[in-house]
């Protein structure tokens, strides 16, 4: 099992902040937020809705918009360079080439009025250097990987032609296009009923492999989490409260929060339920609480958990946690 | 595709009978005699009363329409009761006048409206947003006679570039053409650009939230492509819908710049055809503008299906 502490990973984001707005209306939608993904693993982030997944994603490829959005600081070392500081060039010749992403709604996330083809030539093109005709004979033979039937009629038609999973598949295609170390998957199946949900992960997982390329997978499903993530961070009101090894978490889940989440699996092969078995909901990132973000809602909250923000400590190797209640007694006192 | 073609092209039939049935009942409706106009007021009853029954004025009103029409589709328009000329004739003299007028100011208006919207929607909540917008304020609220009438003092009066009325015909020159027609195009284009402006801005603020332009981006695209070929083609629609309306506007306000630039093209016609109460003149200018109107609104439809693909496959 890869640990976060391996010697170099392929993408290491630390203490990463995000806010939109500003003044009385500051919202931290990313707050601190560190993660490490090694080479060919794949990093579960977990939380509920409004949590900052989505930001973090987004915030990867810097495609978090400025304004109303504001980089606040922290670092995105990808293969040793800070994404948060290289050029707008730089950036473009990374999406779509080193880094993709793919989205949650299949539905609106290809364009219409442009054919799947062309879509999926397009980075083709942009990025290899392809002639069109080149560039399409490729997308006809990434449609077939992604096991579109019939990819060669399907190349020349338009995203509302195609069903729910034929597009998120198609996006896959397209992300997957010229070969990046790391795939960004936000919600990837959350928006696909769950018999093509478990399609689409296999497929991701075998891709995965054959690429050997890294994927951050975000999602609000512990059932997605446990099917495809080599590790999991759980996220909570714009930070990461927990992080280990996906079997570790299941075993040994220690902040309350990642208990109540595990408390409420939606299985995958069940109706999709909503995380909603912990009381209470999300504070509005305007407006965090003091010391833990959590303790308004932990079951186990204690007078120190308001008062402090709790320091992160190692249960195990690769096993981290943000709470009080596995701190030394020692940091109970401290200043 | 040539299906659909065929399918709207037959969906209009019942639309231009429609619109035949209210022409014709129009000019029959309204009050005021025209064989009395015609005859001066010494004509005595009898008189009248055979004039009336020569021109087929005493029949039933569906027998007239059916007449009407039938003639009507066979390109005969009737004669004008005020200077017995054929109508077709007049109409097919003054067309091309008011369309290279209608031509240049719609060419105008999208040549303004387009890329000022694009420019304010890119840069959205800055200066150049407000700037852009500010402008088509103003020319949403300028009327088109005082627009011409404030072009005409610039150009023709203190600059002395452009001659201020008249027309002259396209086989006369490339140039003699133009120069006549800029003002009074300008003059009818503002308030189309400062529509088409808006309507451009909207429509692309609405895509630029969509998720495929973030997909876009996501690719590398640089803001180029993104803005000139995903956003804009997905924008299009409601911007081709604007313009369509305006090609419908630009004849109405034909009428009034016309007569500002003493161009003698239909709207001309058309005025001088009700203040004579010439029945078949103003039948005739309704008929051929609201055809040209209906066909206008197909060449809308089919550019839709041709820009988006969920409208084709329908
Ligand atoms: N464009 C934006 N403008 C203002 N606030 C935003 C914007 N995008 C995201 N946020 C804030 O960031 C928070 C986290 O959003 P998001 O990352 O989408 O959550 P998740 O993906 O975990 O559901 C949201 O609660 C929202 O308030
Ligand atoms: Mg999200």
């Amino acid at each position: 099992m890869t640990t976060p502490a391996e010697a170099s990973p392929l993408i290491a984001v630390s203490n990463l902040k995000i806010q939109f707005g500003r003044g009385g209306s500051l919202v931290r939608a990313v707050d601190g937020v560190s993660f490490t993904v090694a080479r060919g693993e794949t990093l579960g982030i977990v939380g509920e809705s409004g949590s900052g997944k989505s930001v973090t994603a987004r915030a990867i490829l810097r495609l978090v918009q400025t304004p109303p959005g504001r980089y606040a600081g922290g670092e995105i070392l990808f293969e040793g360079e800070d994404l948060l500081t290289k050029s707008e060039a730089g950036m473009r010749a990374i999406r779509g080439n080193r880094i993709s992403m793919i989205f949650q709604e299949p539905m609106t996330s290809l364009t219409p009025v442009l054919t799947v083809g062309y879509q999926i030539a397009e980075s083709l093109r942009l990025h290899q250097k392809l002639s069109a005709s080149e560039a399409r004979k490729t997308a006809v033979a990434l449609l077939q990987r992604v096991r579109i039937a019939d990819a060669e009629r399907r190349v020349d038609e338009y995203p509302h032609q195609l069903s729910g999973g034929m597009r998120q598949r198609a996006m896959i295609a397209m992300a997957l296009a010229c070969r990046p170390k790391l795939l960004v998957a936000d919600e990837p199946t959350t928006a696909l009923d769950v018999t093509i949900q478990a399609q689409v992960l296999a497929l991701l997982a075998e891709l995965r492999t054959e690429l050997g390329m890294s994927i951050i997978l975000i999602t609000h499903n512990f059932g997605v989490v446990a099917e495809v993530a080599d590790r999991v961070a759980v996220m909570y009101a714009g930070a990461v409260v927990e992080t280990a090894p996906t079997a570790q978490i299941f075993r040994d889940p220690r902040h309350p929060y990642t208990k109540g989440l595990l408390g409420c699996i939606p299985r995958l092969e069940g109706n999709a339920r909503r995380l909603n078995a912990i009381k209470g909901s999300i504070p509005a990132p305007g407006g965090l609480p003091t010391g833990c973000r959590f303790h308004p809602r932990c079951p186990s909250a204690m007078p120190i958990c308001a008062a402090q923000d709790p320091p992160e400590i190692e249960i195990t190797p690769g096993h981290m946690t943000k709470c009080w209640l596995d701190s030394q007694p020692a940091a109970e006192v401290a200043p | 595709m040539i299906q659909y073609i065929l399918r709207r092209l037959l969906g209009a039939v019942p639309t231009l009978l429609l619109v035949s049935v209210v022409v014709f009942l129009l000019a029959h409706l309204a009050p005021g005699d025209p064989v009395v106009r015609m005859l001066g007021g010494f004509a005595t009853s009898a008189e009248i009363e055979k004039a009336r029954s020569e021109m087929g004025f005493d029949r039933p009103l569906a027998v007239q329409y059916v007449a009407w029409l039938e003639r009507a589709v066979q390109g005969d328009l009737g004669r004008s009761i005020n200077s017995n000329l054929p109508v077709i004739e007049m109409i097919a003299d003054r067309l091309p006048r008011t369309a290279s007028l209608a031509v240049i100011a719609l060419a105008v208006s999208i040549a303004l409206g387009v890329p000022l919207g694009i420019l304010a929607a890119v840069r959205q909540n800055t200066i150049w947003d407000q700037a852009a917008m500010c402008v088509s304020l103003i020319g949403l609220s300028i009327p088109d006679f005082v627009a011409g009438l404030l072009l005409v003092i610039l150009f023709s009066v203190e600059l002395r570039l452009l001659p201020s009325i008249g027309y002259s015909p396209l086989n006369e020159g490339l140039w003699p053409w133009m120069s006549h027609l800029i003002l009074p195009a300008v003059s009818l284009g503002i308030l189309m650009a400062a529509v088409t402006a808006r309507m451009t801005r909207s429509s692309m603020l609405d895509v630029m939230r969509q998720d495929y332009v973030l997909t876009a981006r996501s690719k590398g695209l640089g803001e180029v492509k993104v803005v000139g070929l995903h956003v804009l083609k997905s924008a299009m629609i409601p911007i081709i819908t604007v313009i369509g309306i305006n090609c419908g506007a630009v004849f109405r306000g034909a009428v009034v710049i016309e007569t500002l630039f003493a161009i003698p093209g239909i709207g001309r016609l058309m005025i001088s055809g009700i203040e004579f109460r010439d029945y078949p003149v103003i039948q005739g200018v309704l008929l051929v503008v609201v055809t040209l109107y209906v066909l206008i609104n197909l060449a809308v439809d089919l550019l839709y299906a041709w820009l988006d693909p969920r409208i084709r496959y329908a």
